[in-house]
């Protein structure tokens, strides 16, 4: 049954993740009445976070990571492939029994199911981009050219960190511009001798505290962090950025917000005589039913592969092959880091030093390979990567893998144990046409929405890159001096281990460009074929840069907006 | 936001008001005052049959012994390990959990002629003593013989690295040849080993009469002293 009152909206946000968040702020502050449509469950800022300081003794299996094959995860087969599953943190994952999709090869699509999306449990690294990212295809040929550069964003990523929030350390480097930080967290010491030690052997590389969306100072209500570790279960000092914390709050102070959750998106509406999208057709989980409810301005905001699957199934006699897809990119270019490869090794001594509290940050190597053009003939690949690391005293755990019992191994694990440390590096990964995703010709969910189907995998200058990432690892650690210094990669080519979208920073189906024909959105995230349709989550990506890519998300959806609330007073949309 | 929340989530909200003046022990000190949960519940095994039940919280204590702070048996890792198996193992693994207790008993019976239970404490670590000797010993050089030779062979003692003298046993000699499963990373005390070192160091008693639990307090770099507990 289709309920169709005439609802009308000045704006409609799809999505309350972190771009989704950040439009309804936004959209709200500039005086729009604005409606954001969120598929999963409610999440209530600081009630709805059930396991948050609870001890871990509290939990029967003592917070212990998930993994596909045990029974709790049998609802979870996809979100279980990520170490983040724990026990602890599942009720923020989506059942995949409830939301499948289909993978061609191992493609890991993890997704949030409620509002906040995935700002509740992302990892809060937060580096800005530079021209090097900006230009980064333009200079080696490799998908199409930004339609913007850092001048155009540098502003907005100003403005959104002061409202996020982000602590960390200025370094004056070109290539990862420093931003409005707050007081950096602190190095312990086996970081400060690894840091030490890098810096000495390899001059222009840099180890520096992880830059990240958690507040060491107040910002209104939100407390600086208290250290108490786990922020994936919620804060509810707003310590770490979130829509829950930070955007959602500011936007529903202006009472122009509806925020409707178990509202799944199905299609934007379209008006082909007007050119313009005029509302979105939505399932009331809860009810079943079909709505459809309309704006002046649609904001896409549903995550990367939401997004493509929602402008995808939008076909109309004007866009057979969905909306805003007359240049068929949409789908295509899908990227996402490709990670779990690196190093780790034994810190000697400072066995009279030990550190407090529990910090959810750890170290950072910003990139340091093809910073000048001259240096790719002297790799095997293109682009870069950085590395995020850190390092500590061993605890009980090795008394698991050693032989003996009793009073001996009681005393064995009760001090601090020596020092190590570990990295992993966070790799660029090209755009390929071939990578790509697409609706499935028979296959529907029980809404009767074709189901998404993935084709993706790393390509030869991923693969070659992951060499050198590893090498680097294992020799920036050797000449600092560590022992047993021991390189890993977890790739396995077909199969899980490091397969796409592992990494969580899917991007790139409907990506910005110059030209109409080559790309979906132009340099303001406004669809070419449809200007009142605006797309600012990972989708828009035309590179996928080795940073953590949230923070650009925040800075794109913040810019957007200003500009789509400018059209709509010249009345252009 | 909500007015009825629990006089718990209040606390557990005060607690990082109070940041750093409290430590996290203390904080859940308090807490457990606040007759939320008494420390220990009646609780019924879903997996473990109650003799399987005293063997474990046996080979645990073994493993994990009461010294001036309590041992396995206090920190209930019976508890964990009934949960272990229950939810999370896979079927092939509780398998093979169950069967290498049934094993061990089998061993106590043909060395004293009697189950595990029913064995003093001696003759228990001994027993347990010798399954963690055999359990990080080489594997057995096992011909993969084509078809699968479903019984395991048996090797020899004398095949089995010697122990490194935690809980010789003058009977050694007397004891049966161990099975093979009981040999090497994949044997079953090695899970039964990870099981007591995890659920004990994991437990209440463990992260905080053993260890210590990190407070929440700003992150820095302390001293550090020799015999200081380190962080749970």
């Amino acid at each position: 049954m289709l309920i169709q009152r005439r609802e009308e909206y000045d704006a409609i946000v799809v999505g309350s993740g972190i771009s989704g968040g950040w439009a309804a702020k936004e959209l709200c502050e500039k005086g729009l009445r604005t409606l954001v449509l969120e598929r999963g469950r409610n999440v209530e800022h600081q009630k709805d976070y059930p396991t948050e300081h609870v001890p871990n003794w509290q939990f029967p299996l003592r917070q212990r990571r998930i993994p596909p094959e045990s029974p709790q995860a049998r609802d979870y087969q996809v979100q279980a492939r990520t170490g983040q599953f724990v026990e602890a943190g599942v009720h923020f994952f989506v059942k995949d029994t409830d939301h499948p999709y289909l993978e061609d090869k191992p493609f890991t699509w993890i997704q949030g199911d409620q509002v906040g999306g995935r700002s509740l449990i992302w990892g809060r690294q937060t580096y800005r981009w530079s021209d090097l990212d900006f230009r980064a295809n333009l200079r080696d040929g490799h998908g199409v050219d930004w339609p913007i550069r850092y001048k155009d964003i540098e502003p907005w990523y100003s403005y959104v960190e002061r409202h996020a929030g982000v602590s960390g350390e200025k370094l004056g480097l070109a290539h990862l511009p420093d931003g409005e930080f707050q007081p950096p967290m602190e190095l312990n010491a086996g970081e400060k001798w690894v840091k030490a030690g890098i810096e000495r052997a390899f001059p222009g590389r840099h180890v520096t505290i992880g830059r990240v969306a958690v507040l060491t100072k107040a910002i209104g209500d939100r407390q600086p962090c208290h250290f108490c570790g786990p922020c994936y279960r919620g804060c509810s000092t707003g310590s770490y950025f979130s829509s829950q914390s930070s955007t959602l709050p500011a936007a529903q102070k202006t009472g122009k917000l509806t925020l409707r959750p178990h509202s799944l998106a199905h299609s934007v509406l379209y008006d082909e005589t007007r050119n313009r999208a005029v509302g979105i057709r939505f399932f009331d989980t809860t009810t079943g039913e079909a709505h459809e409810v309309y704006a002046r301005v649609i904001f896409l905001c549903a995550s990367t592969l939401g997004t493509t699957r929602l402008l995808l199934n939008s076909k109309s006699a004007h866009f057979p092959d969905g909306l805003g897809n007359s240049s068929g990119v949409v789908g295509h270019y899908l990227m996402d880091h490709h990670f779990i490869v690196g190093a780790s090794g034994d810190v000697p001594g400072l066995l009279d030093h030990y550190y407090e509290g529990n910090r959810p940050n750890g170290y950072y190597i910003p990139r340091f390979r093809n910073l000048a053009a001259s240096d790719s003939d002297k790799l095997k690949f293109v682009r870069g990567y950085g590395y995020q690391g850190g390092a500590g005293r061993e605890g009980w755990g090795h008394g698991v893998g050693e032989p003996g019992i009793g009073v001996e191994l009681k005393r064995r694990l009760h001090d601090a144990g020596p020092w190590s440390t570990r990295m992993t590096a966070f790799g660029e990964c090209l755009p390929r046409k071939e990578n790509r995703a697409w609706l499935d010709a028979e296959k529907t969910d029980k809404w009767g929405i074709p189901l998404l189907r993935i084709d993706c995998s790393w390509g030869p200058n991923e693969l070659a890159m992951r060499e050198d990432m590893r090498a680097q690892a294992e020799a920036m650690l050797k000449s600092a001096g560590c022992g047993n210094v021991e390189g890993w990669d977890g790739n396995k080519p077909g199969e899980l281990g490091a397969e796409p979208g592992l990494g969580i920073h899917e991007m790139g189906t409907a990506r910005m460009g110059r030209d109409p024909n080559t790309s979906a959105l132009n340099a303001n995230n406004q669809l070419h074929d449809v200007p009142n349709v605006f797309v600012t989550d990972g989708a828009c990506m035309t590179s996928s840069g080795c940073q953590n890519p949230s923070i650009t998300y925040m800075a794109l959806t913040a810019r957007a907006a200003d500009f789509a609330v400018r059209e709509l007073q010249r009345r252009n949309l | 936001m909500t007015n009825d929340i629990t006089r718990r989530e209040a606390l557990q909200r005060a607690a990082w008001l109070l940041g750093g003046t409290l430590s996290a022990p203390t904080i859940l000190g308090v807490l457990a005052g606040c007759g939320e949960k008494p420390a220990t519940v009646a609780w019924t095994p879903r997996t473990l049959t109650p003799d399987q039940r005293v063997m474990v919280v046996a080979i645990a204590e073994v493993i994990i012994p009461t010294t001036d702070t309590p041992g396995a048996r206090e920190a209930h890792v019976d508890e964990f390990v009934d949960a272990m198996l229950t939810d999370h193992l896979p079927a092939k693994d509780r398998e093979r959990f169950l069967a290498g207790l049934k094993r061990l008993d089998a061993r106590a019976r043909r060395a004293h002629s009697r189950g595990f239970n029913e064995l003093t404490t001696a003759q228990q670590s001994a027993l347990v003593s010798d399954m963690d000797r055999l359990a990080f010993a080489e594997p057995p050089q096992t011909k993969e013989a084509a078809g699968g030779a479903e019984a395991s062979p048996r090797v020899k003692e004398s095949d089995v690295a010697a122990g490194q003298g935690v809980g010789a046993n003058p009977k050694e000699a007397a004891t049966p040849a161990p099975d093979a499963a009981d040999i090497g990373p994949e044997s079953f005390f090695r899970m039964m080993k990870e099981f007591a070192v995890v659920g004990y160091y994991t437990s209440e008693v463990g992260s905080t009469r053993e260890l210590r639990v990190n407070p929440f307090v700003r992150y820095r770099d302390i001293p550090y002293k020799p015999g200081t507990p380190a962080w749970a």
